[in-house]
C-alpha cells in the first residue's frame, strides 16, 4: 500500500494534468509524481500516431548523452524488442522482462549496452491514443528492484496522463490517409473479432456466418488494409483508428 | 443516430438486447476471462434491470455495433458498491440521483474507413451527454483499466480520475473517473467531429410501429446532406 504522501501527490497529479498551462510545469509536476513512486526520471516517446509508425525518438525527456545517436545508428530498432511488446502489451513491463523476449545476439547486445549507457532499469508504460496513436513512457528506476502491481499500475496512470497532457503541447502529425476501398460492415465486424484474438469458426458463430464467409472477410480486409496476418490486421486496424477497444 | 433504449422500449430492440448480451459474454466472460453471471447464452448483471438505459448503434439492417449501459448510481453501481477503493475519498459521494454509471462498453464495427470510425465514435458519446442532460444527470462515473485511461481522456476530452488504480485479484487494474456533463462538453465533442444534429434518438411513445433497422434507413435518408463536412 502506498504510504498517504505518496498517494496524495500522485492523485493530485491525475487530477490537474489536463489543466496544466505549459509543458515545463507540467514536466515539473510529472517528474516530482514519480520520483514520489521512487523512479528517477522520465522520456517520453511517440511510436505510432494517427496510422504512421514513428521511429522511436524521444520526444520529452533527457535519455543519457549520445544514447539516441547511438541506437540509431547501430539500426537498434530491429532488435529492440520493447517496440512489438509496447504494441501488443496494455500494461507496463521492465526492460529485462522485453529483453527476456528477444532470441537474437542483437537484442542481448542492445539491452546490455542500453543498462550500461543509463545505468539503471527502466519501466515501459505504453499509452494508447484516441486516434491510432501509441506512445510510450520510459521510466528509469533501480537495478534490481522488484515493483509490486500497485507500483505498476500507478506509475502507468500517471505516465498515461502526462501523455495525453503532453501530446496538447506537441503539433499534430499528418493525419492518415483514408483508405482507398473502405471496409463493408461485415468486414469491419470481422476485424474487431480478429482483434479479440478469434478464429474464423469463432466469428463465424458469433456473427452467425459460416467459417468460410468469416475467413473470406477476414482476408478481403487484410486486403485492403495492405496486411499478411492477422496480428498486423489488428494492429493495423487499430492504428488507423478503425478499431476502438472497449474502454468502458 | 445513436438509439436510447430505456425499458418501456425494450420490446422494440429485443433483437438488439440479446445480441448485446451474447456480444457482452464474448468480449468479457470469454475473451477477458471476468468472473461474471452467464445465462442464455449472454452475460447479465445487477444492473441490466428496470432502470438500466442502452445505448446502442445499429447499422442500417439493425445490427448492433455499439452499445454501453448506463444506470443511476443510487440504489447500487459497480464502482459505488463493488469497487469503492477505486474512488479516493470515499465512494458513496457518488451515490446520488444526478450521477450516471456506465459499464459494459462493447464496439464492434463503429466504422468501414478512417474518418467514420472516429465521427461514429464521437457521436455515440455526444448521444449519451445528451441524454444525461436531458434527463438532469450531471456526472457519468465509471471505471476503466489503467491500459485504457489515456484513451478515455483524449476520447471524453473532460474525463477525470477518481482516485489511484486499484489492483484486480485476476490482475490488471483499474481506475474510477467521472465526466462532467456539460453543455460545453457536447459543444465541444460535436464542433471536434463536425457533428450538426442531435445525436441521441429515443423513439417517442405512439411512434408508428418501425423495426429498429426502418428507423435507420429513414433516418440515414433524411440527414444524410448534414453528414457531408463544411
Amino acid at each position: 500500500m502506498l504510504d498517504e504522501t505518496t498517494r496524495a501527490t500522485v492523485f493530485r497529479f491525475l487530477q490537474d494534468a489536463q489543466g496544466i498551462e505549459s509543458l515545463e510545469d507540467l514536466n515539473t509536476r510529472f517528474i516530482e509524481a514519480v520520483k514520489a513512486l521512487g523512479f528517477s526520471g522520465a522520456v517520453y516517446i511517440r511510436l505510432s500516431a494517427d496510422g504512421r509508425v514513428l521511429p522511436p525518438r524521444p520526444v520529452f525527456g533527457d535519455p543519457p548523452e549520445g544514447w539516441v545517436d547511438h541506437y540509431f545508428a547501430h539500426n537498434y530498432a530491429r532488435f529492440d524488442t520493447a517496440i512489438p511488446l509496447s504494441f501488443q502489451s496494455r500494461e507496463p513491463f521492465t526492460w529485462s522482462e522485453a529483453a527476456a523476449r528477444g532470441m537474437e545476439r542483437g537484442t542481448q547486445t542492445l539491452f546490455g549496452e542500453a543498462y550500461e549507457w543509463w545505468r539503471s532499469e527502466v519501466l515501459i508504460c505504453p499509452v494508447r491514443g484516441i486516434n491510432g496513436g501509441l506512445s510510450i513512457v520510459d521510466l528509469t528506476m533501480d537495478r534490481g528492484r522488484r515493483l509490486r502491481d500497485e507500483e505498476r499500475s500507478t506509475a502507468h496512470a500517471l505516465a498515461s496522463l502526462y501523455a495525453v497532457a503532453g501530446e496538447g503541447f506537441l503539433e499534430r502529425p499528418e493525419p492518415a490517409a483514408e483508405l482507398p476501398k473502405p471496409l463493408t460492415w461485415r468486414e469491419a465486424e470481422c476485424v474487431y473479432w480478429v482483434c479479440l484474438g478469434k478464429s474464423d469458426d469463432e466469428i463465424g458463430r458469433i456473427l452467425s456466418i459460416s467459417k468460410k464467409t468469416a475467413n473470406h472477410h477476414v482476408e478481403s480486409a487484410k486486403t485492403k488494409l495492405g496486411v499478411a496476418s492477422r496480428a498486423s490486421l489488428a494492429w493495423r486496424a487499430f492504428a488507423l483508428g478503425l478499431v476502438q477497444p472497449p474502454v468502458f | 443516430m445513436i438509439h436510447v433504449v430505456t425499458h418501456a422500449l425494450r420490446g422494440v430492440y429485443a433483437d438488439q438486447i440479446a445480441a448485446m448480451h451474447r456480444m457482452r459474454r464474448e468480449v468479457f466472460i470469454v475473451a477477458r476471462g471476468w468472473q461474471l453471471e452467464e445465462r442464455d447464452g449472454g452475460e447479465y448483471d445487477r444492473g441490466d434491470d428496470e432502470q438500466a438505459i442502452y445505448f446502442m448503434m445499429l447499422d442500417e439492417h439493425g445490427g448492433l455495433q455499439v452499445s454501453v449501459r448506463v444506470r443511476p448510481v443510487l440504489d447500487w453501481s459497480i464502482l459505488v458498491d463493488e469497487m469503492p477503493r477505486c474512488v479516493e475519498g470515499g465512494a458513496e459521494t457518488l451515490r446520488r440521483p444526478d450521477v450516471w454509471e456506465m459499464a459494459r462498453h462493447l464496439a464492434s464495427g463503429q466504422g468501414r474507413s478512417v474518418g467514420e470510425a472516429r465521427r461514429r465514435a464521437a457521436e455515440f458519446r455526444v448521444a449519451m451527454l445528451e441524454a444525461a442532460r436531458a434527463r438532469g444527470v450531471t456526472r457519468i462515473v465509471g471505471s476503466v483499466d489503467v491500459g485504457l485511461l489515456a484513451h478515455g481522456a483524449r476520447a471524453w476530452l473532460d474525463l477525470k480520475p477518481l482516485g489511484l488504480p486499484v489492483v484486480y485479484p485476476e490482475g490488471g487494474a483499474a481506475v474510477g473517473y467521472e465526466i462532467p456533463v456539460t453543455d460545453d462538453l457536447i459543444t465541444r465533442l460535436k464542433r471536434a467531429h463536425g457533428l450538426v444534429e442531435p445525436s441521441a434518438f429515443e423513439l417517442a411513445r405512439g411512434a408508428p410501429d418501425m423495426t429498429p433497422a426502418q428507423m435507420e434507413r429513414a433516418h440515414r435518408r433524411a440527414v444524410a446532406p448534414s453528414r457531408v463536412p463544411a
